[in-house]
């Protein structure tokens, strides 16, 4: 392996170039700078532990978003009031006070909005909140949640002709691998074999590659490896996400 | 003697006397006015009226504010008004005293807003998430950061780290961040006298009982 991987204190190491990062933050740039005609609501779904949150996030520090993650308690009013506090503003009492002060410091701070987790609301009225707001402020808004979202969207009328893009995470590729590898392990060279397996063994899933990697950089501490390959890895056991088999 | 320069009052003190101080405050005012004087805005929050006039300046230099033409009565230029045409809501602009924006920071805020996407996190994995190309965070800020959030207690400590016998062999300390310490957007900040001030909340609160 050549020593591209072995990059120390890169100076801006930041997760950009991942996969569904880049289509993420891309995306979010086109939904903000649109041109006045187009809807600005931008939806990305795809299985757990793909790197929606992490897209999310950067997303929301790069263009400076209000961010809110959703639980499956939430009414609309608790939305409502939880994106308040994301804009330090005091909630008013009723809640077409509240969607109003939402859809003004949107149109005013011109900051676009992320909701994570949309599918614990997508089943509920909150969802309707969501369209207000949008409708209120024709803010750019980033909805993220599993891969059913955009089926369960339909359920709701006027909703997909406001969507600017329809985004499908991505399965962690070789190259989102190796980047991890280059952020987590500097310092431990990792070879491409090895590499290769523990992209093969994390499906596609980020964040089993990352916890891997973390493993194999641990390990490699441990054992004093300046490198590792799949022959120096050996019969250590990779963290799939499976519960383990029973052996009797 | 020569007058000695009136310093910037600590944060806990300017946010939290009769009359706050600070740029929110002025903006608050300048929002609530639309058009005003500077000593509208002096009336209104009893700022000193230096401070308001660097704070104008540099907004009206930054396109916030608009001077209007002055009028002449009686022989003599009137106050100087000033028009609010581009309100940006609740949030102050943060500009210099010639317009320049102001992103001193935006590292903690970064760090504030990830740490509450993430829930639970090393150091390294926060200093990786936070950052941006523009503003990257460095493992050194976060490791500061994190020491006196959870003194403060917004972050519980789920695994202690430990030192290996050499380098690269020991554990990374895990943290979590409480949800319900999530008390708003403002970073918690570390003061130089070595206090943690929440702004969502215009508290010190840690040392516990503080100076506030």
């Amino acid at each position: 392996m050549t020593n591209q991987n072995k990059v120390v204190n890169l100076p801006t190491a930041t997760v950009a170039p991942i996969t569904n990062v880049a289509m993420c933050s891309a995306a979010m740039t086109r939904a903000i700078e649109r041109s006045g005609h187009l809807p600005g609501m931008v939806t990305l779904y795809g299985p757990s532990g793909w790197g929606k949150s992490t897209a999310a996030g950067y997303t929301a520090n790069k263009l400076h978003c209000y961010y809110v993650e959703c639980k499956s308690s939430w009414t609309r009013k608790a939305l409502l009031i939880a994106i308040l506090k994301e804009m330090g503003i005091q909630p008013a009492k009723t809640l077409y006070e509240m969607t109003d002060q939402v859809s003004e410091q949107l149109v005013l701070s011109g900051r676009p909005l992320i909701i994570d987790e949309m599918d614990h609301i997508v089943d509920k009225k909150a969802t309707e909140i969501v369209r207000d707001i949008y409708e209120g402020s024709h803010a750019a808004i980033l909805l993220v949640g599993e891969e059913q979202l955009p089926s369960k969207l339909k359920a709701w009328e006027r909703f997909h002709g406001r969507m600017l893009e329809w985004i499908p995470a991505q399965p962690a590729s070789i190259d989102d691998a190796s980047h991890l590898a280059r952020l987590y392990c500097g310092g431990v060279e990792i070879s491409t074999d090895l590499l290769a397996k523990v992209h093969e063994l994390s499906h596609g899933s980020v964040r089993r590659i990352a916890v891997n990697l973390d493993m194999i950089r641990a390990e490699a501490g441990k054992a004093g490896w300046m490198g590792v390959d799949l022959a120096t890895w050996g019969t250590r056991a990779f963290y799939t996400g499976e519960a383990p088999k029973r052996r009797v | 003697m020569a007058a000695t320069k009136t310093k910037r009052k600590p944060v806990h003190i300017a946010t939290s006397q009769r009359y706050p101080e600070g740029s929110q405050i002025m903006w608050g005012a300048i929002r609530l006015l639309r058009t005003f004087t500077l000593h509208d805005i002096e009336g209104k929050t009893r700022i000193n009226k230096s401070t308001i006039r660097t704070y104008v300046l540099g907004l009206e230099s930054a396109g916030y504010l608009e001077r209007q033409r002055p009028v002449k009565a009686q022989g003599r230029y009137q106050k100087t008004h000033w028009n609010l045409v581009n309100d940006t809501g609740v949030d102050a602009p943060r500009v210099t005293r010639d317009g320049k924006p102001v992103t001193q920071g935006r590292r903690r805020e970064q760090m504030w807003r990830t740490m509450r996407i993430l829930g639970e996190f090393t150091i390294p994995d926060l200093a990786i998430n936070a950052s941006t190309e523009e503003h990257p965070v460095n493992e050194g800020d976060v490791k500061h950061y994190c020491m006196y959030l959870t003194r403060a207690g917004y972050l519980q400590i789920v695994t202690p780290g430990k030192p290996g016998n050499r380098p690269g062999t020991g554990t990374r300390q895990r943290y979590r961040m409480l949800k319900t310490r999530y008390t708003g957007p403002q970073p918690p900040m570390i003061q130089r006298v070595h206090q943690v001030f929440d702004p969502n909340l215009g508290v010190v609160v840690w040392p516990k009982g503080g100076d506030a």
